[in-house]
């Protein structure tokens, strides 16, 4: 049978636009979304238009300028519609990609997976609304360690609603840097990805969320782990107004583990919201959370970490980890850990704590000659250095280190 | 060279120093002793400019008036304070640390700042000299130092800083006997014609590796004596009851 691949995408929109009839965006007053101001970001989406008035041609240059140079692969996605001309055309062997009007019949066998209910009114919106799905699709087997570089990019004052599907294959590899960033401000960009895990696969996700200042986030990273599958995703924010992601990692069958690390640092006045659930549905299944933000003037972080434990399932760990840097008397952090364990063979625990600079330390620095604005740069680099450290690969590194003062604090 | 007069300063309303004069002359060492508690390194913090103190008095380097100054605009103007507790900055890299610090300090002079190469190369003569391993610069300032290592650290800061004023509190404390040798040898290098130092200690040992051109006793905020070098042995036989004893009121 043959099937339009426009009619698979219209199905899953179609159930998705249904539902958000039916169930409409959230109000604030759910669990998961009471720390994220939504009444405003529901009014910034209600002021712009679904299409920017008069799209501004973005160049090579702005997307080197914007999200950097992460790998051979590059995909761009400019006001989430696809655009071939800043994007790669050679692809490394074991990977494949379309959009939602390429799919291959064999792509599209693999794609049927019915979608389901969605879990919140911004993934309907995304799933209704998101003109040009992108998908990667990654062969069993394939060892990708090379970067696949996708940008989203926001040209200014529209809605878009960027959506990307990846598909690691038996015991491929992928490495995927995903980059948000907006040419103008005002914009409001409502993302989703989801990445499925077949068994043993090995998913590494660097998630950069660099918009305008004044832009709106919503985001979601969904993962979806198979048998002995591993998922590293790292989050690095710092753009936007308001800026929300939901992370979710479902650990279906045993032996599947993922780390979730997280940088934030809001600038001034800004609203961050970091919610990651993990699901342990399977024995033998394990996860890691780390963390860590930066709360200038007036900004405001909460960081919640939702560990789900399913009765039967053995061998669990799940370790959680939050520390805030509280710069200014008006900065706000919050950590909520929500551990709902309901098995007994499990080692979980999770600690908190919120710091303000130290002074003694600032002293320390300022008694050789450095200034005190810069002395509290080097203090803040430090405390985000162990986790920039880690990030890969050197080039994305360097620029998340310099979010923190011109060069490394190494 | 320094120049201190009737400085008093107070934490919490606790007074601490009560009225402090002391000279320091360009090219000279001296030495300051005294009992536990008296004030030493209340002074070094005040000099210094570390913030919580309220400070009445003068006290200039070369004229100016460094209690005006921040702490920072101290240390470009040639102060430098070797702590008694170093402090440990986690994820900051000690040569990362002392290349900016260099730098701030070139920048305010209006030189040009130093490559990371150059640094480098120019850290690892003061390192050997400090027979100090390279490994040290990779690692975070201070964190997991030993006593001896990080005062070993702040003597590496100080011949790198070539500060005109240098003051030292208790950098002897806590040294091995070699050590306590290669931390004389740093502080006899930079003496010269145009440096002063003020060594804090409790111990006469390194002040027969430094000969001080002067000592002082500090005690109850004040400096309540001063002598040549060989106050030191005097200090050593009778104790601080003993020489301040003699102080009339
Ligand atoms: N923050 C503070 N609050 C209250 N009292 C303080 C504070 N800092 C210092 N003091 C007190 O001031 C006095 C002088 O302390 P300081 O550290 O200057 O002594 P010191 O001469 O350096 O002693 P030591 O030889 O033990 O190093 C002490 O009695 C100490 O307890
Ligand atoms: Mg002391």
């Amino acid at each position: 049978m043959t099937v339009a691949a426009d009619d698979v995408m219209t199905e899953e929109a179609v159930h998705a636009r249904t539902w958000l009839c039916e169930h409409g965006l959230p109000t604030g007053r759910e669990e998961d979304w009471r720390y994220t101001p939504v009444t405003e970001v529901r009014r910034h989406l209600d002021a712009l238009p679904e299409a920017p008035p008069r799209q501004r041609e973005v160049t090579r240059d702005d997307i080197d300028r914007l999200a950097g140079q992460h790998g051979p692969v590059r995909i761009v996605h400019v006001d989430g519609v696809h655009v071939p001309a800043l994007s790669t055309d050679a692809l490394p062997t074991g990977l494949w990609f379309g959009t939602t009007h390429n799919l291959s019949a064999r792509v599209r066998l693999q794609l049927t997976t019915p979608a389901g209910d969605p879990p919140d009114g911004f993934e309907a919106l995304n799933r209704s609304a998101s003109q040009d799905v992108l998908y990667l699709l990654v062969a069993d087997d394939a060892d990708l360690r090379e970067p696949v570089h996708v940008v989203h990019v926001s040209t200014g004052a529209s809605v878009s609603h960027p959506r990307l599907v990846v598909d690691v294959g038996v015991g491929g590899r992928i490495h995927l840097v995903e980059s948000h960033v907006s040419l103008d401000g005002g914009g409001f960009t409502n993302a989703s990805t989801t990445v499925r895990l077949s068994a043993r696969s090995h998913a590494d996700v660097h998630r950069v969320q660099e918009q305008a200042t004044d832009a709106v986030h919503v985001g979601r990273l969904e993962l979806h782990h198979d048998a002995g599958a591993h998922a590293s995703v790292t989050a690095l924010s710092r753009g936007g107004a308001i800026s929300r992601l939901t992370t979710v990692a479902l650990l279906r069958e045993p032996e599947a583990s993922c780390t979730v690390t997280a940088l934030l640092a809001p600038g001034i006045g800004a609203r961050h919201d970091d919610a990651v659930t993990v699901d342990h549905l399977a024995s033998r299944c394990t996860s890691d959370l780390t963390v860590r933000s930066v709360v200038p003037e007036r900004a405001r972080v909460t960081s919640s970490g939702h560990a789900i434990v399913r009765p039967d399932t053995v061998a669990t760990v799940a370790h959680q980890r939050t520390d805030s840097l509280v710069l200014h008397p008006t900065g706000q952090a919050d950590s909520r850990p929500w551990l709902e364990i309901f098995a007994d063979d499990v080692r979980a625990n999770h600690g908190s704590a919120t710091g303000r600079l130290d002074d003694d330390a600032l002293f320390y620095l300022r008694s050789r000659g450095i200034p005190r604005a810069e002395a509290r740069d080097v203090l803040v680099g430090a405390f985000a250095r162990t986790l920039v450290e880690r990030i890969d690969p050197p080039s994305l590194r360097d620029q998340i280190a310099g979010w923190f003062g011109p060069e490394g604090t190494a | 060279m320094l120049r201190i007069r009737d400085l008093h300063a107070s934490i919490d309303g606790k007074e601490i120093l009560t009225g402090l004069d002391l000279d320091l002359p360009a090219g000279e060492v001296h030495a300051v002793m005294g009992p536990n508690g008296a004030g030493k390194s209340t002074l070094s913090n005040v000099l210094a400019g570390r913030d919580g103190y309220e400070v009445r008095g003068t006290a200039t380097l070369d004229g100016t008036d460094l209690l005006a100054l921040e702490a920072e605009d101290r240390a470009t103007a040639g102060l430098f304070l070797a702590f008694q507790y170093p402090m440990e900055l986690p994820g900051v890299g000690n040569a990362y640390f002392l290349r900016t610090s260099l730098n701030a300090i070139r920048r305010a002079h209006g030189l040009d700042e130093v490559s990371a190469t150059d640094f480098l190369s120019v850290a690892r003569e003061h390192l050997t000299a400090l027979d100090m391993d390279p490994a040290f610069l990779s690692r975070s300032v201070n964190e997991g130092f030993s006593g001896g290592e990080k005062k070993r650290n702040e003597i590496l800061q100080m011949s790198m800083l070539q500060p005109r004023l240098a003051i030292l509190d208790e950098t002897d404390s806590g040294l091995d006997i070699d050590a306590l040798r290669i931390v004389a040898r740093g502080i006899e290098r930079l003496r010269g014609p145009d440096r002063s130092m003020l060594v804090i200690t409790h111990y006469p040992r390194l002040l027969e590796l430094v000969r001080p051109d002067r000592i002082h006793v500090l005690d109850g905020g004040r400096i309540v004596r001063s002598g040549g070098p060989e106050l030191a042995n005097e200090l050593e036989a009778d104790g601080y009851v003993g020489v301040t004893d003699r102080i009339p009121a």
